[in-house]
C-alpha cells in the first residue's frame, strides 16, 4: 500500500521526533514517502522525502495518487501548511493536541478563509467563541487557554477524515463520533535526546549549583504556561515551612516574557523568590542533568489542550516521582506510578504530596513509573497501532465516499446543513451500515 | 426534448393535480416530444416529509432534458434545465393554521428544511411558472422570487352547452371541508323557496358526506337539497351544468381560479363564489360575471337568490362570464409553448 505520510520535518518539532521513531516500522508496512513544509534545517528521514512551499493543488493531486494520506497534527505552526490538505483530501489524521485552536485560527487567516472559519464557530459554539476567533486573541493568557480548551475546534480538523489516531482514552472519547471512521489509540513513544553540545556541561554546572546538597529539586517541564499550575506549585511549598526551606521549584522550559515576570513576582510574594527558576529553553543533555539531580517532578496541567504530555513520560523516564492532576489522560497513568491530586483540592494536596516524597514514602515510585514507559513506549508500538488505524481507515473510505456524495447533493438544495434533514440521513445511515 | 414531469404522489388519490400531470404528459408527446412522468411521495408523518424532500435532493435526473416540476416535493428534483410550473407550495409550511402548522406540532423541521429547499429550486429554475395569480402572489410574499401566470387549462375537451335555467343551483366538486359545499348546504335554511340546491360529487372522506347529512336533516332542508354523493360522469356534470340557474363554488383560499368555475363559465352560467375563496376571483367578477359573497350562509343564500330570482340578470352574467374564461386563453398550445422554450 503506498501512503503518504504529511509530517513536519522541522528539527525542533517534538512531534516529527516522535513520528520519525515509528518510521522504521511503518516501512515494513507500507510503501511510504514522507511530505513536509519546507523548513530550514530539516531532520534526516530514511524515506523519500518531498517537502513543499505551499499547501496547493499541485500537492493535493500528488497525495490523491496514494492509497493513503496520513496527516500528522498539533496545535504549532509546524502544522499550519498541513491543515488545509487534510481538510481538502481526507485521511488518517494523528492528532497530537485536544484543542487546535491556534492553528486552526493561523491557517484561516493566511489562507483567507477566517469568514467561512467563523461561521463554523458560530454554528458549533456560539457566536461569542465566533466573535473572539474573528478577532484574535483579545483574552489574556489564562482566559485565551481556557477559552482553546471550550473551543478546541478539533471537529474543524478531522471533519470528514477517514480516521483518527490520538494518544489517550480520554482524548478518543473527545473526539469520538466526530469522523467518519475509528478512532484509535496510540501509545505516544518518548520523545529522544540528542547528544550534548560543548557548552553543556558549563550550562548544567551552573545551573544545578544553585541547589544544595540535601535539598530537593521540584521540577516541571515544558513551556511555561498559565495552564501548567506553577503559581500554585509555588503556594504548595510555600505554605509549608519544612518544604520552603529545603524546596526549589524550576520551570524546565521557554516562557513568555509576561508569564515569566508573574511567576516570579508570585514567588517573590510566597518568599520563594530565591529558590525558584526558570530556566528558559534547555538542551536535551542539560535537561536530562536536571532530571538525574531532581527528586521530584510536576504535570499540573488545567485546562488539558494536549493529546497526551511528552513532558510527564520523559520525567517519569527519568526514574522520579511525578505529581499529576487526576484528570483527562494524566487519569489515565498507572496509580502506582504517579501520584495523582484532585486539581480541586489545589495547594494543600500538592504539599502532603510533596511532603510524602521529601520523607521518602514514595519509594520505588519512580522506578515504576520509568519502567511503566520503558514496557508502554517504544516506535514499533507506536508504528503497530498507526498501522491499523491505516487499515481501518481504508476501511471507512466506502462510507465516507457515500457521505460526501450525499452532502454534495443536498447542498445543491441547500439542505447540506439543514438539521432535520442530516439527521434523517445520518438515521438511515447507521442503519443501512449498522454503524449504531 | 426529452422531458420529466414530476409530481407528487399520495397513493390511491386522484385530484386535479393528477389529472393536470397527465393531460401535460399527453399534450408533451402532441407536440411531438418524448415525454415521462415521475411520482414522488411526500408522506405524513414529519420523519416522511423529511425523507421526501431528501430522496428529491439527492436524485440524479439522467437521460432527460428538462425537468418540470409541478409540486412539492417533486419539483425540487435537481437538474440544470428545470422549469417549475408550481401547482403549490406545501401550504402547511407557509400558511398560519388551520392550514399551517402550528407550534408544537413536530413539524417545524420539515418547515425549516421546506422552505430551504423551496428557495434553492425557485432560484436555481430557469424559470418560475404559477398556475394562478394566488400561487404567484403567495411565492413572491415567501419566498421573493417573481414567478410568471400560466394557468392551467381544463383537463378534457368539453363539449359545453348551454340550457334554459331550471330551478337549481349546482354545487359540483369533491365534497370535503376545503371546497366547503356544507356552507351552501346551510344557506339553503335562509333561501327563498322555490328552487333546489343540487350538490353532486365524491366526499373526500365519509365524515364529509356525514357532516352534510346531518346539516340537511336538522335544517329540515331534504326536500331542497339533492345529494349526489359519488363521481358524476363528465355528461352528467355537463347536464347539470346547461340546466342550472347558477353554479356556487365556495372553496377556502382556492390556489386555481378553479375548474368548476371555469365549467359553469364555459357553460354561460354565473358563479357564486366567496369573498375567502382565493383564485376563483380570477373568474368571479362581483355582479358581473357572478357573485361574490361573504362567507355565511346568509350572505351566500341572498346572491343564490338573486340569481335564481333574476334570471335575466344571471343570463347576462353567464355569457360575460363565458367571455372572460375565453380570454384567460386557456389554451394547451400556450402552455406547451412558454415550459418547452
Amino acid at each position: 500500500m503506498r501512503v503518504a505520510l504529511v509530517m513536519p520535518l522541522a528539527s525542533a518539532s517534538a512531534i516529527a521526533d516522535v513520528t520519525l521513531q515509528a518510521l522504521p516500522y511503518l516501512k515494513r508496512a507500507w510503501d511510504l514517502e514522507i511530505w513536509c513544509p519546507s523548513e530550514v534545517g530539516l531532520r534526516d528521514a530514511a524515506a523519500p522525502v518531498h517537502a513543499y512551499h505551499e499547501a496547493d493543488s499541485e500537492v493535493l493531486a500528488a497525495l490523491e495518487g496514494f492509497d493513503l494520506a496520513v496527516y500528522v497534527l498539533g496545535d504549532s505552526p509546524w502544522h499550519g501548511r498541513i491543515l488545509p490538505l487534510a481538510r481538502a483530501l481526507p485521511g488518517l489524521v494523528i492528532l497530537h493536541d485536544a484543542s487546535l485552536t491556534g492553528l486552526v485560527r493561523h491557517s484561516a487567516v493566511d489562507r483567507n478563509e477566517m469568514a467561512g472559519l467563523v461561521e463554523h464557530v458560530a454554528a458549533m459554539y456560539g457566536s461569542w467563541q465566533a466573535a473572539v476567533i474573528a478577532s484574535g486573541r483579545d483574552l489574556d493568557r489564562a482566559r485565551w487557554l481556557q477559552f482553546c480548551a471550550e473551543v478546541p475546534l478539533d471537529d474543524y480538523v478531522i471533519e470528514g477524515s477517514l480516521g483518527v489516531v490520538v494518544h489517550s482514552r480520554w482524548h478518543a472519547e473527545r473526539v469520538d463520533g466526530r469522523t467518519l471512521g475509528s478512532v484509535t489509540v496510540a501509545d505516544l513513544p518518548v520523545p529522544t535526546r540528542s547528544g550534548a553540545a560543548i557548552d553543556d556541561a558549563a550550562r548544567m554546572r551552573e545551573l544545578l549549583g544553585a541547589v544544595p546538597d540535601g535539598d530537593l529539586l521540584l521540577v516541571t517541564v515544558g513551556s511555561v504556561n498559565p495552564n501548567r499550575h506553577i503559581d500554585v506549585l509555588l503556594d504548595a511549598v510555600a505554605s509549608d515551612p519544612s518544604l520552603a526551606s529545603r524546596v526549589h521549584v524550576w520551570a524546565v522550559g521557554l516562557a513568555e516574557p509576561g508569564d515569566a515576570e508573574d511567576l516570579r513576582a508570585h514567588a517573590e510574594q510566597v518568599g520563594l523568590a530565591d529558590r525558584f527558576a526558570i530556566t528558559g529553553w534547555v538542551s536535551d543533555a542539560v535537561l536530562d542533568g536536571i532530571l538525574a539531580r531532581a527528586d521530584a517532578g510536576a504535570a499540573l496541567r488545567n485546562p488539558v489542550l494536549e493529546g497526551q504530555s511528552a513532558s510527564v513520560l520523559t520525567q517519569m523516564l527519568a526514574g522520579i516521582p511525578v505529581i499529576v492532576y487526576d484528570q483527562a489522560h494524566y487519569a489515565e497513568l498507572p496509580d502506582d506510578a504517579v501520584i495523582k491530586v484532585a486539581p480541586a483540592a489545589g495547594a494543600p494536596a500538592i504539599a502532603a504530596a510533596l511532603r510524602d516524597i521529601a520523607d521518602g514514602q514514595h519509594a520505588g515510585l519512580g522506578a515504576r513509573a520509568r519502567e511503566h514507559v520503558l514496557a508502554t513506549r517504544s516506535g514499533q508500538r507506536y508504528a503497530d497501532a498507526i498501522i491499523e488505524a491505516g487499515e481501518r481507515a481504508l476501511a471507512a473510505r466506502p462510507h465516507v465516499t457515500m457521505t460526501y456524495r450525499v452532502a454534495a447533493r443536498l447542498r445543491r438544495l441547500g439542505l447540506g446543513d439543514d438539521e432535520g434533514i442530516v439527521g434523517r440521513v445520518v438515521d438511515h445511515t447507521f442503519e443501512l451500515y449498522d454503524l449504531a | 426534448m426529452k422531458i420529466l414531469v414530476a409530481n407528487n404522489v399520495a397513493p390511491f388519490v386522484r385530484g386535479g393535480a393528477e389529472l393536470l400531470a397527465d393531460r401535460l404528459i399527453l399534450e408533451l408527446r402532441k407536440a411531438g416530444h418524448e415525454a415521462e412522468l415521475l411520482r414522488l411521495p411526500l408522506g405524513r408523518t414529519p420523519e416522511q416529509m423529511l425523507d421526501a424532500i431528501t430522496a428529491a435532493a439527492l436524485l440524479d435526473v439522467v437521460n432527460v432534458d428538462r425537468v418540470i416540476g409541478l409540486k412539492f416535493p417533486a419539483y425540487l428534483i435537481p437538474h440544470p434545465n428545470t422549469v417549475i410550473w408550481l401547482v403549490h407550495q406545501l401550504r402547511q409550511v407557509y400558511d398560519p393554521p388551520p392550514v399551517g402548522w402550528g407550534p408544537g406540532t413536530g413539524f417545524s423541521p420539515v418547515a425549516t428544511a421546506a422552505r430551504r429547499a423551496d428557495q434553492a429550486a425557485f432560484t436555481q429554475a430557469r424559470r418560475l411558472y404559477a398556475i394562478s395569480p394566488m400561487v404567484a402572489d403567495r411565492v413572491r410574499r415567501t419566498n421573493g422570487v417573481n414567478a410568471t401566470v400560466l394557468m392551467t387549462p381544463p383537463h378534457a375537451d368539453q363539449q359545453f352547452r348551454t340550457a334554459p335555467p331550471e330551478d337549481f343551483v349546482v354545487a359540483l366538486g369533491r365534497l370535503s371541508a376545503g371546497k366547503r359545499q356544507l356552507l351552501a348546504v346551510q344557506a339553503m335554511r335562509h333561501a327563498r323557496p322555490g328552487y333546489r340546491l343540487v350538490v353532486a360529487g365524491a366526499p373526500d372522506s365519509p365524515e364529509a358526506l356525514a357532516q352534510i347529512e346531518r346539516e340537511i336533516e336538522a335544517a329540515g332542508t331534504g326536500d331542497r337539497v339533492e345529494l349526489i354523493p359519488r363521481f358524476v360522469s363528465e355528461d352528467e356534470k355537463l347536464d347539470l351544468l346547461s340546466r342550472c340557474a347558477a353554479s356556487v363554488y365556495l372553496p377556502v383560499d382556492e390556489d386555481s381560479y378553479g375548474y368548476v368555475c371555469y365549467e359553469a363559465a364555459m357553460s354561460r352560467k354565473p358563479s357564486i363564489t366567496a369573498s375567502d375563496s382565493g383564485g376563483t376571483l380570477t373568474l368571479v367578477h362581483h355582479l358581473h360575471t357572478g357573485i361574490v359573497a361573504a362567507p355565511d350562509p346568509e350572505s351566500v343564500a341572498r346572491a343564490m337568490d338573486d340569481l335564481v330570482l333574476h334570471p335575466e340578470v344571471a343570463r347576462e352574467m353567464g355569457q360575460r362570464a363565458e367571455q372572460c374564461a375565453v380570454g384567460l386563453d386557456l389554451s394547451w398550445h400556450r402552455v406547451i409553448r412558454e415550459l418547452t422554450r
